[in-house]
């Protein structure tokens, strides 16, 4: 049996992208780097450029102290105790349930607030400034088009603007078609049923978006979870499935698809493409990954994990985006092969029952495209995509000098500060929004237990006096919680590594940021 | 500002008690919760606090003697 799956990853390695070479000569490729990037990023595969170089970002799951898990665990069980006594005391009347009467005030605020917070996500768009700009645009585009379409794209609902957007997007992600949706997540959750039904097998990462999961689920596929970013599992789960086939009949399985995201939500870390795309082509397997949150944000050219990792847009089946984070719009995408694309075209739910994007939505994110892409005639786009990645270096640097403990990987910039206990939640939530910082915090049902977090992301817009009032506070209000948990040593990356700043050609001057 | 001995003790006590009760999630409760959540845990502190004074050391002669008296069942 064994050696069968010998036999199929033999036939299965295509030697013509030479994967291995390029992996091997990782150390010794600086100046091949330098050279690769003045080519620009799409289709690198394809003129025999030079060997790709995979960076390899830092990553870090600290493990969970002992101590803090048990105060973790009673924490809760204080909670769960004196909240069923509420509820007793509710039903024999002897107190009135809480009403949630402060709420409404509670959000006005953090609005007017929003200055200082850092959650305006991974969108790189300075709202205020670039309101004007893309304002005139939607306002054009309203008057041409209207507010809504009002029906679906098979019907009257195709409009040339889409076609606008979906050829550039193709042209932005390197593939050679794309498509569009209404929404991100039914992008997701409908078009995965499109893709596999009944016989093929899903190989899905454990912590894949909902959208991902009800998608997969609808498919009516198998469906296997591996563990989280972990290549040795993944692996022997596609050998078993190649191996064994599906149950019972041991009939081989009709398609396998690997489901991942480019950077996973809570976790911060990036997925390991390289050695996804070699497993993917050695089973012969096939690869769906999400980019709601790493298109527009990470790579030298804000096209995403493809990008970053320097891969071959081809060799990544089926891209998947969204529109609601860096773009500052609404809606999603796929792109991929024409075949696929005029497929999802013809056979999609979503594009046969389901309004598409509206006019004046389309023309902001074609325009932001266009700022990310340099077509609009300055280096802006180009700016805000360096500036976010050395504020990701910087941001995290600096927390995990000052003893937080820090998941994820250096370059991404969803950065989860882990605070375990669900009262230092309660508090560190509420002490940073007095001082003027409105942080997000997760807790239970989202996270595992004991991995209560607070989710910060960074944007473009952030400046270094920013991040460091903001540091500054969480620094104060870490000590005074007592969160700064970690042990480890401190990880040695800074924004000031000469790799790094051999990717990303207009980072900030940063002479005087040593602090 | 004069150093004042009593202030650090003091300062360093509702420290103390700020980090209890943030671990334990004391934030989100109601006062009277705290209040109950803190007799209850006041009063076992006190009675293991007790016991162990008032039964340990008999109990620890006992075993003592026990072990070490060469000719006892
Ligand atoms: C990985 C992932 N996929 C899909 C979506 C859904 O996108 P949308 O909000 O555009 O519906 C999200 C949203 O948070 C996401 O994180």
């Amino acid at each position: 049996m064994a050696d069968e799956g010998v036999d199929v990853s033999a036939v299965g390695v295509p030697t013509r992208n030479g994967f291995k070479n390029g992996y091997n000569s990782y150390k010794n490729g600086q100046t091949n780097q330098e050279a690769k990037h003045q080519n620009g990023c799409s289709k690198n595969g394809k003129n025999g450029l030079p060997p790709k170089i995979h960076p390899k970002p830092f990553e870090m799951f600290e493990q969970t102290p002992l101590l803090i898990a048990v105060l973790t665990y009673l924490g809760y069980g204080i909670l769960i105790l004196f909240g069923h006594l509420h509820d007793l005391m509710c039903q024999l009347g002897m107190t009135k349930p809480p009403v949630a009467t402060e709420t409404v005030k509670e959000v006005n605020l953090l609005a007017e607030n929003s200055t200082a917070s850092i959650w305006p996500h991974t969108i790189i768009w300075d709202l205020p400034k670039m309101k004007a700009h893309v304002l005139k645009q939607a306002k054009l585009t309203t008057k041409q088009y209207g507010c809504g379409v009002c029906s679906s794209r098979h019907e009257l609902g195709n409009l040339a603007i889409h076609k606008e957007l979906e050829d550039l997007l193709a042209e932005f992600v390197g593939t050679e078609a794309a498509i569009t949706f209404g929404m991100g997540f039914a992008t997701n959750s409908l078009n995965m049923p499109t893709l596999v039904g009944k016989g093929c097998l899903i190989l899905s990462d454990e912590l894949n978006h909902a959208s991902l999961v009800l998608g997969s689920r609808l498919s009516g596929a198998s469906i296997r979870v591996f563990k989280h970013n972990s290549m040795k599992d993944l692996e022997d789960k596609l050998r078993n499935a190649v191996i064994f086939g599906q149950p019972r009949t041991h009939r081989p399985w009709k398609k396998i698809l690997i489901v991942v995201e480019g950077i996973f939500s809570m976790e911060g870390s990036i997925v390991n493409l390289p050695d996804i795309i070699a497993l993917k082509k050695k089973y012969r397997a096939y690869l769906y990954l999400d980019e709601a949150h790493s298109i527009g944000a990470l790579g030298p050219d804000g096209r995403g994990v493809v990008n970053y990792y320097n891969c071959d847009p081809s060799d990544v089946d089926v891209m998947m985006g969204t529109f609601t984070k860096s773009f500052g719009g609404a809606g999603g995408y796929i792109a991929g092969s024409k075949k696929l694309i005029n497929y999802l075209r013809a056979s999609s739910h979503s594009c046969c029952y389901a309004s598409s994007l509206p006019g004046p939505v389309v023309a902001q994110i074609l325009t932001s495209m266009k700022i990310i892409m340099g077509k609009d005639g300055t280096d802006d786009g180009m700016k805000r995509i360096c500036q976010l990645a050395w504020n990701t270096r910087y941001f995290r640097r600096r927390l995990h000098e000052m003893g937080f403990i820090v998941y994820g990987s250096s370059d991404s910039p969803v950065i989860p500060v882990l605070i375990y206990c669900p009262g230092k939640i309660a508090s560190f939530s509420r002490f940073c929004y007095e001082r003027g910082l409105a942080v997000v915090v997760v807790g239970f049902p989202a996270t595992p237990i004991i991995e209560s977090r607070s989710r910060l992301c960074l944007s473009a817009a952030h400046t270094k006096e920013m991040l460091d009032e903001a540091l500054d506070i969480i620094q104060e209000i870490g000590s005074k919680l007592t969160m700064k948990y970690s042990r480890a040593p401190v990880p040695s990356f800074s924004e000031m590594d000469p790799e790094f700043r051999v990717r990303y050609k207009m980072l900030p001057d940063t002479a005087n940021g040593k602090d | 500002m004069g150093y004042n001995p009593m202030r650090v003790v003091y300062d360093y006590f509702m420290w103390l008690y700020f980090q209890y009760s943030v671990s334990l999630c004391l934030p989100l409760l109601e006062p009277w919760e705290i209040k109950m959540l803190n007799t209850i845990l006041v009063a076992l502190f006190a009675t293991t606090v007790y016991t162990t004074y008032s039964f340990l050391p008999p109990h620890l002669a006992m075993w003592t003697r026990v072990l070490t008296s060469p000719h006892d069942g």
